[in-house]
This record gives C-alpha cells, structure tokens and sequence, in this order.
C-alpha cells in the first residue's frame, strides 16, 4: 500500500535536509533536475530561516545578517520543524545557542532569545478579561487570605543571567550605533500584554518571589508569607503594594468577584 | 456568495482596511495566521471581517502527506472558520512533510493512480469533519516523479470528480509549472471542471530563463495575463484575487493591479456573451 507515495515522499524529504537529489525525481528539462531540486532545497532554508528572524528581531540585529544565518542554519540542520504551523518554529533556540556558544558572539545572546520568545508569546497569547480593582474592593476581609488571584494567560516571568533589556531598547533606537555589552546580573523579567502592546519590566527578587507564588496558583495568605523574607514587619503591605501595581499594569484575569478556595 | 475580486489580507495593509475601507468584493486570509490563542492578528481580523466578506487559505493541511490527518489543525480550522464564517476554505494538493517533520513547503505528488486513492479517502474525511467541500489549489512544480501515471490536469480532474471537492485555479501555477517541465497551459486549463473551479489565484513569479520560480513578489506578468483571459473564457466569471506574499507593495498599487484584472476578465466576458448572442 502507498509504496510508491511513501518512497517518494521520505526520498524527496532525505533529500530537502541532506541537499541530496531524490532517485525517484525525473530527469530532462530545460535545467537540470539537481538545479531544479535545489529550489525546493534552498526554499526550505530561506523560509525557516525568516520565520526565526520574525521570531527574534531583535537577535537579528544583535548579531547581524550574517552570524544570525549561520545561527539559524545551524539550528535548522539539528532541529528540524515539527510543529504544524511556522509561527512557533524556534522555541528550542535558547537551548541550542546555549550549547553552541560559538555561534552566538555573547554569552547574553541566549538570554536575549528567551526574552524575544516570551515577547512573542505574549503578544498572541489568549484575550482574556482583566480583573476590575472594584471586584476585590467587595471581598469580605475575611475572605482576603483564601482568596487566589489568576495571572492573565498573557504573562511571562523570565529568569535572565544579564541584563540584556538595554540591547531590546538599543534596537527600537536607530542609528544608535553599536549598543554596549549588557552586564551580567541575575534578575527576572515580566512579560505581559495589554490590549494590543506587549510590554516588560525587570523585577526586584521580591516581586518575582510573589509572581512565583501567583503562577503556582498560591491563595493570598500564601503570597503574603512569601513576602516575609523581604519585609518582615510589614509583608502584607508589601504584597498589597505589588497587587495594587499588578491591577494597573493589567496582569490579573478575572471578570468577577474572585472567591475561589484553594484546595489543599 | 464570494464573486468578483479580491486581495489577500496582509498585515502591511490592515490600517488601510480598517480606515479607508477601499472597495473591494472580498478578502483571502491565511488561515494559519489567526491559528493563535489570541491578541494584535485575531483583533485586526475580526474588525477587517465586519466590513468585507472573506475565505479562509490554508498552508498546512498535508492533505497528500502518509502521515495521519491532523485533527489537531483541523479542529482548530474549524474553530477559526466558525469565528470568520468564510465562504469557503482552501488548501493545496500537495504534501507538507512526513513522519511528523513538516518542511513547511507545498511540495509536489506523483500523478498516480495510488496518489489519487489515497486523497479521495482524506479529501472525503476532511470535508465530512469541517461539514463542507473544500477547494484545492494547484501547486507550482519544479521537479516531477518517475512513477507519473497521468498528467497533472488528468490527476486533477479525476481527484476532484472522485472525491467531491472543489477547485482553486492558481493561474500562475499553472503557467510556472508548464514552463519547468514543458507542457502546454492551455491544454492544463482545458481539463479543469468548469463547475468545480470556485476561485482563482494571480501571482508574480520569477523567470530565470531554463526554469521559472513562483515567489509571488513581483507584478503579474503578461504571460499570465493572457493565460488568465483564457481561463475566463472557458469557466466563466470566477472569483478572482492577488496573491502577494513578499516584497508587499503599498495597497493602492495592489489595488490598481486589480483593477486591471478586473478590466480583462470584464472585456473577456463581454465578448463571451456577444459570442453567444451572435451564436
């Protein structure tokens, strides 16, 4: 069954990612069947290729045409796509130039890379509705320690060794001329969207800690002891302080009153 | 029901759409653009969508691939289709990968009687799964396979008899791949089913002499033109668009293009019903 379909498609895909000339591909033409075969063979590179620097602008510039070709390539050969649409071609890229560290000209590259994806994600992440401050000005005080806040779908929390925010802002600035090396320096990153712009902003440890504790669906009580290690005295207003920052920037979801218990 | 001219949908121009509303009878998407969770493309989408009527033109259904129908892509097809309420969607006879690596390239079938078994079977479930006919489009072709049986006209004709589906005539497909393996295109377009080709696609492509490559970043050129004039006159007034995909021009100049496709498939269809009426 399908003998000769499935030889021709394994032989012509052999062929796509070796550079080699399928056995089952007529010959004559005007050109050659290898000229003709290499169009399919080169296509494939040049549209992966765009997809990654679609993904990763910013990359692109950091690196330049060329060491970003070989990144890709590089890539291409060992990780050939498997997802059914290109827009999501690269989500391994931040391993793989981490273990190539000859094909990224700095270390912070690689940290660059997780910050365009999560960048990416963001921006076509679920439409959800943002939690209303109102909503919580009507649950009961003694409801408060129950209570577990919902990070919109569109939030990233990234933990970054560099500080590689200033190469993102250098590439929206042009004709800046060559941006500095970013510093070392571990930190974390929020990622969000809001209505249709994606932003992010580097955190103190403490509001990533309590982030931590929103995605792993932690009630409020369970937030404000986390935010003991950084304010001792005064842990509940600390947390307060960043729920109140985290409503304006709009990374809560939620339509209504929230009064869901953690189960545990 | 989509008739007339349209343009495919490109982020360079949803500001145009949105604030100038040019005249226009519809609007092709891709599908897997708006194949997302959410945000910019699907909120540009759904307002574009209030003011024209649209089709849906999938890159990655597989449809001739060995490797199992993706129900996953399906599903979601369908999800968008419910969203967007297309006049109809589209994909490409051909294979995309196999063995779940996709080579995200429209890549060309053997013409053969085992081919043609093996898509009727998939055409037939696929369009009992979304509850509708599904157009396929001739792709361009730049090498063929020993085993052919048939042409790649007698291959289309059959496929869409055998399985019940329709038919999106990429003109300048038909002119690419007729110049790389030297057929007539003419004697391509004579096959067609007049009854089954619902839409048509006009493109630029690049001519190198020995071989011609479908990039869709140019013009169309007069050859496809006239090769357009002729496919009027035998399957009537077919709904018919650009297909630009690189080097985006701005959208009056898209426009103006059209303009003039619509102009000879017009004159076209004039002299068809003078010929008629004369007959």
């Amino acid at each position: 069954m399908n003998a000769s379909l499935a030889r021709w498609q394994r032989q012509f895909m052999q062929g796509i990612l070796t550079r080699g000339l399928p056995g089952m591909v007529r010959s004559g033409g005007a050109a050659s069947a290898q000229r003709r075969f290499d169009i399919y063979v080169n296509a494939y590179r040049t549209r992966l290729i765009d997809a990654l620097r679609a993904n990763y602008p910013v990359l692109h510039r950091a690196l330049g045409d060329d060491a970003f070709e070989s990144l890709a390539q590089a890539y291409i050969a060992a990780h050939p796509s498997s997802c059914t649409n290109i827009r999501w071609f690269g989500d391994q890229l931040d391993t793989f130039a981490g273990k190539h560290s000859d094909l990224v000209s700095h270390p912070a590259l690689v940290d660059l890379i997780r910050l365009e994806w999560a960048l990416r994600g963001a921006f076509d992440a679920p439409d959800r509705a943002l939690l209303d401050a109102a909503a919580l000005a009507g649950v009961a005080p003694t409801a408060w320690p129950d209570l577990i806040l919902e990070l919109h779908p569109c939030v990233r929390l990234v933990a970054l060794d560099w500080q590689v925010e200033t190469l993102w802002h250098a590439a929206q600035t042009e004709g800046q001329g060559e941006p500095e090396a970013p510093l070392p320096g571990f930190h974390h990153t929020l990622v969000w969207r809001r209505g249709l712009n994606s932003y992010f902003r580097s955190l103190e440890a403490s509001e990533a800690a309590l982030i931590k504790g929103l995605a792993a669906a932690e009630n409020f009580a369970q937030i404000c002891e986390r935010a003991v290690s950084y304010a001792a005295d005064s842990a509940t207003e600390l947390a307060v302080s960043f729920l109140q920052r985290w409503l304006e920037d709009g990374l809560l979801a939620g339509s209504g009153p929230v009064t869901r218990i953690n189960e545990q | 029901m989509i008739q007339g001219f349209g343009l495919g949908l490109r982020t360079d121009h949803y500001t145009d759409f949105i604030e100038r509303k040019p005249r226009l009878d519809w609007l092709e998407i891709i599908s897997e653009n708006y194949m997302i969770p959410g945000g910019k493309p699907l909120h540009y989408l759904d307002r574009i969508r209030a003011d024209y009527p649209m089709v849906m033109h999938g890159v990655s259904m597989s449809i001739g691939s060995l490797d199992p129908l993706n129900f996953d892509y399906l599903r979601q097809l369908k999800a968008l289709a419910d969203r967007v309420e297309p006049g109809w969607i589209s994909d490409h006879l051909c294979w995309t990968g196999i063995d779940h690596t996709n080579l995200h390239d429209l890549l060309p079938l053997p013409y053969t009687e085992e081919a043609l078994h093996h898509l009727t079977g998939r055409i037939l479930r696929v369009q009992e799964f979304l509850g509708r006919r599904i157009l396929l489009e001739n792709v361009s072709t730049y090498v063929a396979c020993n085993d052919d049986e048939m042409s790649e006209w007698q291959f289309i004709r059959e496929l869409s008899a055998r399985a019940d589906c329709e038919l999106l005539l990429d003109v300048n497909n038909v002119y690419v791949s007729a110049r790389n393996h030297g057929f007539d295109a003419h004697e391509f377009i004579d096959a067609m089913p007049a009854g089954r080709v619902r839409q048509i696609h006009l493109a630029g492509h690049q001519d190198h002499g020995d071989c011609v490559i479908d990039t869709h970043d140019h013009p169309i050129r007069d050859e496809v033109f006239e090769l357009y004039a002729y496919a009027i006159e035998r399957l009537g007034p077919v709904a018919s668009m650009i297909e630009r995909d690189d080097r985006i021009p701005p959208l009056d100049e898209l426009l103006a293009e059209l303009d003039l496709v619509r102009k000879g498939a017009e004159q076209v269809l004039a002299r068809r019903s003078h010929a008629a009426v004369s007959a």
